[in-house]
């Protein structure tokens, strides 16, 4: 009998769940290159799901192909929200092996790093354009904003009508400068954290429910 | 997206090489993305060019460059529409529109013919008028391998530019008051038009230029690559490889859907 009604209350979950208007949303995290767009990813899927999504590193372009931790699912004020959470390539408009090279890296490995980098922002742009239901902007936010592939990036997302949250990271750094970031895309919600430390990852998960809920 | 002729509104296919001879219907050598909603578009005339996207010499790769840090890529499609829409439709401003169609033409004078591409000039008939003034369906274009002609997964494009002096045999002047198709060589005999000749940059100069719009992915040299976002964002075909001599592997989109 127990066995029946534990299939019942499956079968019901799997009904709910494919007719549910909450179908999981896929959310792209976007950005420069070493932004900590992993570091926030894997920050989230460890808090939620006890796993990590992918090797995070200092050297730029780390992640080159987008990776997807399915099914993260966030509590909050008594409700959960489940996102599919999509950790994509650093999105640049150049790519030089020579910028490896600075990491002890043989140049052999630094070509193919390039290589597969630009590969990287290809996939990146076309997730973008297909494959995302919202997107967590990610800025290093001791870094200048005005950039020209953010702003090309903020408007395309906006051009979608995208739902976007700008998250300024690294305001454990003594440079950081959130008001930059927030100033810069005044006409998006900036969140400043810490994806390294877990600074302000509360109000990180309040966004992220209030937002892609 | 597709790329058209700001002359004469001769529509290429994306990542057609063709363009890069010049149009081959008017010889001009500017063009601009098609914005799929080209047609919906509506408002005064965007006189002043700023959606066009003329070559200059330090220009990074992304065609639709915003104008400031401010403005947002929508704007620019936007811009752009409005002068597709005033260029290739244009009538009720038709002065302005012609005028601004064959001041693109003499601003790069002759350049489409450096590369040997012979066009015969001629008074313009109604049906060059039509098919300057109308849209070019795809099955009209050239039968040409570009990456867009891809109809199988994992095909191996040839991404190198490979010099296409392919003008037609019917060359369009869009001038259309006819005031100087008479000439052989229509683009160099600019004087009487407000732009001058002095802009006009070599043939290898255009060309490089071109690749910088219109390429999703530039080869600089070993290792070392140029992106062009919007280009990228716009394909509808997904660049999974590339290979250090210039070709790239594609997944079209029905058969990379569904994974990845």
């Amino acid at each position: 009998m127990g066995l029946l009604t534990g299939l019942k209350a499956s079968i019901t979950r799997a009904t709910d769940r494919l007719f549910s208007e909450q179908d999981p949303k896929r959310i792209g995290i976007y950005g420069p290159p070493n932004a900590g767009k992993t570091t926030l990813a894997n920050r989230i899927a460890r808090d939620w799901t006890g796993d990590a999504v992918g090797p995070e590193s200092h050297i730029p372009h780390e992640t080159r192909r987008a990776r997807r931790k399915e099914d993260v699912e966030i509590e909050r004020n008594g409700k959960s929200v489940t996102i599919d959470v999509v950790d994509t390539p650093g999105v640049t408009t150049k790519v030089d092996y020579e910028e490896f090279l600075d990491f002890d890296m043989e140049e052999d490995d630094a070509v193919r790093r390039s290589r597969e980098a630009t590969e990287g922002v290809a996939e990146a742009m076309h997730w973008l354009r297909e494959d995302v239901d919202g997107v967590i902007y990610v800025l290093d936010s001791t870094e200048d904003p005005f950039t020209q592939v953010n702003t090309m990036l903020i408007g395309i997302i906006e051009s979608r009508d995208l739902p976007v949250l700008i998250f300024g990271n690294k305001i454990d750094l003594e440079e950081s400068n959130i008001q930059r970031v927030s100033s810069a895309f005044p006409q998006h919600e900036t969140v400043p954290l810490s994806a390294l430390e877990g600074e302000n990852m509360d109000e990180v998960y309040d966004k992220i429910a209030e937002y892609f809920g | 997206m597709p790329h058209q002729c700001t002359g004469c509104g001769h529509v290429f296919p994306d990542g057609s090489k063709e363009m890069l001879s010049g149009c081959p219907d008017c010889g001009g050598n500017k063009f601009q993305f098609q914005p799929s909603g080209a047609s919906g578009a509506d408002g005064d005339a965007a006189a002043d060019g700023t959606a066009t996207l003329p070559p200059t010499e330090e220009e990074p790769p992304e065609p639709p460059e915003p104008p400031s840090p401010g403005g947002s890529v929508a704007e620019t499609v936007a811009g752009a529409t409005q002068r597709v829409k005033n260029i290739v439709g244009g009538d009720s401003d038709g002065a302005s529109a012609g005028a601004s169609a064959t001041g693109d033409d003499h601003e790069w004078p002759a350049v489409g013919r450096e590369n040997g591409a012979d066009t015969t000039v001629a008074s313009e008939d109604t049906a060059q008028a039509s098919a300057r003034s109308g849209t070019v369906s795809p099955e009209e274009l050239p039968d040409r391998p570009t990456p867009d002609d891809a109809g199988l997964p994992d095909e191996q494009i040839e991404a190198e530019e490979s010099p296409t002096p392919s003008a037609s045999e019917t060359a369009v002047d869009d001038s259309a008051d006819d005031a100087e198709t008479a000439g052989s060589a229509p683009f160099t005999g600019s004087g009487d038009r407000e732009t001058g000749t002095d802009e006009a940059p070599d043939l290898s100069d255009l060309r490089a230029e071109l690749n910088d719009q219109f390429e999703s992915i530039k080869i600089v040299e070993r290792g070392q690559y140029e992106l062009n976002l919007m280009e990228l964002y716009d394909r509808e075909e997904y660049i999974i490889s590339l290979m250090e001599d210039g070709r790239y592997a594609i997944e079209v989109p029905e058969t990379w859907r569904g994974d990845a």
